[in-house]
């Protein structure tokens, strides 16, 4: 984050970026926002809004503004945990075997493409239910949509407000992990904070197998933010929404386009939650394989399902009064109180389990939502490590078979579709996680829960 | 349904770009003796963010066109549409494109432009970064003709 | 296509629209005890040949004067709630503000926005029928399914014992108490409440299949320490907030039966509709394991 800013402030710069520390104060000044623009831990810089920034907007004020720029290209990108019943010496043995197991099942990388059959009118209707497709098909199981943000599905989409051109990129890769720094992780419970927390989400003791899965909408959110992108650019100036930054394109919440935004936004993250659905299928059948028990017999159950990238109406207490806002989190992760009324009723007294994903080879955590982060930012918290390095520097300074050597030496085993990119994902470009989430800890805006150690990875 | 192509078509310009960094994404840097040959230089920098470019031979190719208000919103769609050739049917990933109609006068600015290559196949070519999306962010375009300077750079999201 | 769409939401619409209408509570005694027969008229009819209203099958409801003519009769016979100078208004059929006049006179009676007039008859027929049934309970208990089903067994006497228990009585008390010892029930100073708790214990705990197979009735799992548990708010009075402790764990037990419930009605959903698959060209060596919940 200092590094951004140092290299902004350098005389002479040729195709500099913004830092974020100046995007979270030029989304402060958006029109209609209450409270804080707020900057998680993990921020760094991002398109319009910085990555790790959230920010609520007044729906009742009509001079309030959406943003794509405040949920960012993967739209609903997110994490999904699975907990098994193994225990690490049940999957040490056939580690390198479950690895190859899921990186056979799961697409992955660039170019790949579903394995589960899609037409045209399968997407249609996927976009509209979200989850409760994945459900009418069979591809999961009706505990699944208990514990999911939003049930899985966004009531207010509308796949007739999507182009056809984002329709078009997203058939394709429905079902597919996607690449830079989504993946799927065999991970083992490493240490346990809150006891009876992690009880409720079935973490019964140290050594427990878990499932991660890190992915979003593929081309099918990104076009529909590209698309937002550039009818927005025509709605700010019929408009005059006037903002520090060109890139914060925006239109009026009760505008033609932002309405067509949000429902549009909410087909892509429908979209985002069949993906995942249709993974973790994937993943149950392959443990179901390399285990030859049911997946039911093996309590594969999905502990939580977290979106960072999304915007959502949610009532919060502004001043001692419920208001409606439209709360942005980009690369921020809704971390509701406990007896939330809008948390599964198995969390009602732990609070809403946050899940914070690690990046290849390092850490990753469950944490859960307190009262204090309901007050201070709008029940959000961080979303994950945050990029400290560049890609070209990673790539400069690290060597891939380095990385891989690190990460063999850890006991981590890894399936990679371009093993000659994995610096760029290499736990050193990244911040470190546990400074992350400790900081959340101390600020109190969520709690810590569980600490995962993973000990395979499968990714893009 | 093999196409024909002459000698010319299936030479490959000399490589003028270059990525430059950027903390979660990637910035494109693009040069050339021309605005047209740096948009074409462009593009085939994003490509080659996608999988190692020696691995494409030229099979088939495909047309395109982009329009646009401004330079950067016609180098901006211009791109976008070279992703969404990707990105679904015919899936091409592409080694060269040439533009062949460049027109950046006027309120309506057009490009028509052949991609050529072939369809990405995993396991010929090796899987590299998936470029999420096109972006506008610090998007500069360098157009001095009197001093023969063509630059672009484009921040794309990965 | 909106199969799942919000189908706790039904679940709840379902049970608010019995508890608005006055149908529901009295409607099935008294309607077993006189009209069995003719289930296949209209209801409104039914309702109206109910209440005794003469040749309540020959009406043509449609007909404005008809309708009239059954709301003054309703009101006169059965409802008795309007005021005079309402009920003059509305016996004179010509009047110019009769429609207002019954318009004020349906939502005194707390008929809510319906479609047409035939609804809202029937509403207030509901309605006439509860009143009438609220007046006549012991006369139509007798009819209750539970007593029918007893009285069809000749040996057994008709009369319920408990009828004639003094319920106030010292030597009650002393018998509720005895028997929630023996449950293990700590007696509450009412006895009536104590026999409520009771009842609960004998129809969930000691159901021939609840003896048979204890292992499926028995909660499992870890307790979870609630004292401990954040209420989420301060009363500033310890028994106050271990009561309130005490109502969110009710409400939350509630909601996860009813979130249970709703899985259950997923899943007979999916054994219809459910056919997981995948496409062989795409993936590697593809076996699908099915995995239907039950089977």
């Amino acid at each position: 984050m200092l590094d951004e800013l140092r290299n902004a402030c350098r005389p002479g710069m040729v195709g500099g970026f913004l830092p974020g520390v100046k995007q979270i104060a030029n989304v402060a000044a958006l029109p209609g926002i209450v409270g804080k623009s707020v900057g998680l831990p993990d921020v760094h810089s991002g398109y319009g809004f910085a990555i790790g920034n959230m920010a609520a907007f007044d729906i009742d004020n009509p001079e309030s503004i959406v943003s794509p720029g405040g949920v960012g290209f993967d739209i609903n990108c997110g994490v999904r945990l699975l907990r098994t019943n193994l225990f690490e010496q049940d999957v040490l043995p056939v580690k390198e075997q479950l690895a190859q197991g899921l990186f056979d099942h799961i697409p992955v990388g660039v170019g790949s493409k579903g394995i589960i059959p899609m037409n045209a009118k399968d997407l249609e209707e996927a976009l509209e239910m979200g989850m409760d497709w994945s459900l009418r098909e069979g591809y999961i199981w009706a505990e699944d949509k208990e514990h999911c943000e939003e049930y899985g599905r966004m009531l207010n989409a509308d796949p007739s407000k999507v182009s056809m051109r984002a329709k078009k990129r997203g058939l394709p890769q429905l079902g597919t992990l996607g690449a830079g720094n989504h993946y799927a992780e065999i991970q083992v419970v490493d240490e346990i904070y809150d006891k009876w927390a992690a009880c409720k989400m079935g973490i019964e003791e140290k050594g427990q197998i878990c499932v991660m899965i890190h992915s979003g909408s593929r081309g099918f959110g990104h076009q529909v933010a590209t698309d937002a992108l550039v009818q927005m650019e025509k709605a700010m100036k019929r408009d005059n929404i006037e903002t520090n930054d060109r890139q914060l394109a925006c239109a009026r919440i009760n505008s033609p386009e932002g309405q067509d935004y949000l429902k549009s936004m909410a087909a892509a993250a429908n979209f985002a939650w069949v993906n995942r659905s249709s993974m973790t299928f994937l993943s149950r059948q392959a443990f179901a394989k390399q285990f030859l028990v049911t997946p039911d017999d093996l309590d594969m159950h999905v502990i939580y399902d977290v979106s960072h990238n999304i915007a959502k109406v949610e009532e919060h207490i502004v001043d001692g009064k419920p208001k409606k806002l439209l709360v942005h989190r980009k690369g921020s992760t809704r971390a509701f109180p406990p007896h939330h009324p809008l948390i599964p009723v198995d969390y009602q007294l732990t609070g809403q389990p946050v899940l914070i994903g690690g990046t290849m080879g390092t850490c990753s955590y469950v944490l859960t939502g307190t009262e204090h982060g309901m007050l201070e930012t709008f029940g959000s918290t961080c979303h994950g490590a945050g990029r400290a390095l560049s890609r070209a520097k990673s790539r400069r300074n690290l060597d891939y078979q380095d990385v891989l050597r690190k990460l063999e030496y850890l006991g981590i085993s890894i399936r990679v579709a371009s093993p000659k990119l994995v610096m760029e994902e290499a736990p050193e470009s990244y911040k470190n996680v546990t400074d992350v989430v400790n900081t959340c800890h101390a600020a109190g805006i969520s709690k810590k829960c569980i600490k995962l150690r993973p000990i395979a990875v499968i990714k893009g | 349904m093999a196409e024909e192509f002459t000698e010319d078509e299936l030479t490959l310009p000399p490589c003028k770009y270059e990525y430059l960094d950027h903390t979660a994404d990637v910035q494109l840097h693009a040069w050339g003796d021309s605005l047209k040959e740096a948009f074409q230089q462009c593009g085939i920098a994003m490509f080659g963010y996608m999988t190692e470019l020696d691995s494409v031979e030229i099979k088939q190719s495909s047309e395109i066109e982009a329009i646009g208000h401004d330079l950067e919103s016609l180098l901006f769609h211009f791109l976008d549409e070279l992703l969404f050739l990707f990105s679904c049917e015919p899936f091409l990933i592409c080694s060269k494109v040439t533009i062949t109609e460049f027109v950046t006068e006027g309120e309506e600015m057009r490009i028509k432009c052949k991609c050529y290559g072939e369809e990405f196949r995993i396991g010929k070519h090796p899987q590299g970064t998936e470029v999420k999306a096109i972006t506008y962010s610090a998007m500069q375009i360098v157009n001095i003709p009197e001093k023969n300077t063509f630059e672009l750079f484009v921040i794309i999201d990965i | 296509m909106c199969l799942f769409y919000g189908f706790v939401n039904n679940i709840c619409s379902v049970v608010s629209v019995n508890r608005d209408n006055p149908v529901s509570g009295g409607i099935n005694l008294f309607l077993k005890k006189k009209y069995q027969l003719i289930f296949k008229r209209n209801m409104a009819k039914r309702l109206l040949n109910a209440l005794g209203y003469p040749q309540a099958d020959s009406l043509n409801l449609n007909d404005e004067v008809t309708f009239k003519k059954i709301i003054v009769w309703l009101e006169i016979n059965r409802v008795r709630s309007a005021p005079p100078n309402v009920l003059n208004t509305l016996k004179n059929f010509s009047a110019r503000d009769w429609d207002n006049t019954y318009i004020r006179y349906k939502d005194g009676l707390g008929c809510p926005v319906l479609g047409t007039k035939l609804e809202e008859l029937q509403w207030i027929l509901g309605y006439a029928v509860q009143i009438e049934t609220a007046a006549n309970r012991n006369v139509y208990l007798k009819y209750a399914v539970e007593n029918i089903q007893t009285s069809n067994v000749p040996s057994v006497v008709a009369e319920n014992p408990l009828d004639k228990l003094d319920f106030r009585s010292k030597e009650f008390a002393e018998g509720i108490k005895e028997l929630a010892k023996v449950l293990n029930i700590v007696p509450h100073s009412d006895p009536l409440v104590t026999l409520k708790a009771v009842r609960k214990v004998v129809t969930k705990r000691m159901a021939p299949d609840c003896v048979e197979n204890p292992q499926k009735y028995i909660l499992t799992g870890t307790p979870f320490p609630f004292q401990d548990a954040d209420l989420g708010f301060d009363l500033n009075d310890s028994v106050l907030n271990q009561a309130a402790k005490i109502l969110r764990m009710l409400y939350i037990h509630d909601l996860r039966e009813l979130q249970t419930k709703a899985n259950e009605l997923i899943v007979a959903v999916q054994g219809i509709t459910a056919y997981p698959k995948t496409d062989t060209k795409l993936g590697k060596s593809w076996i699908l394991i099915r995995y239907a919940r039950s089977d």
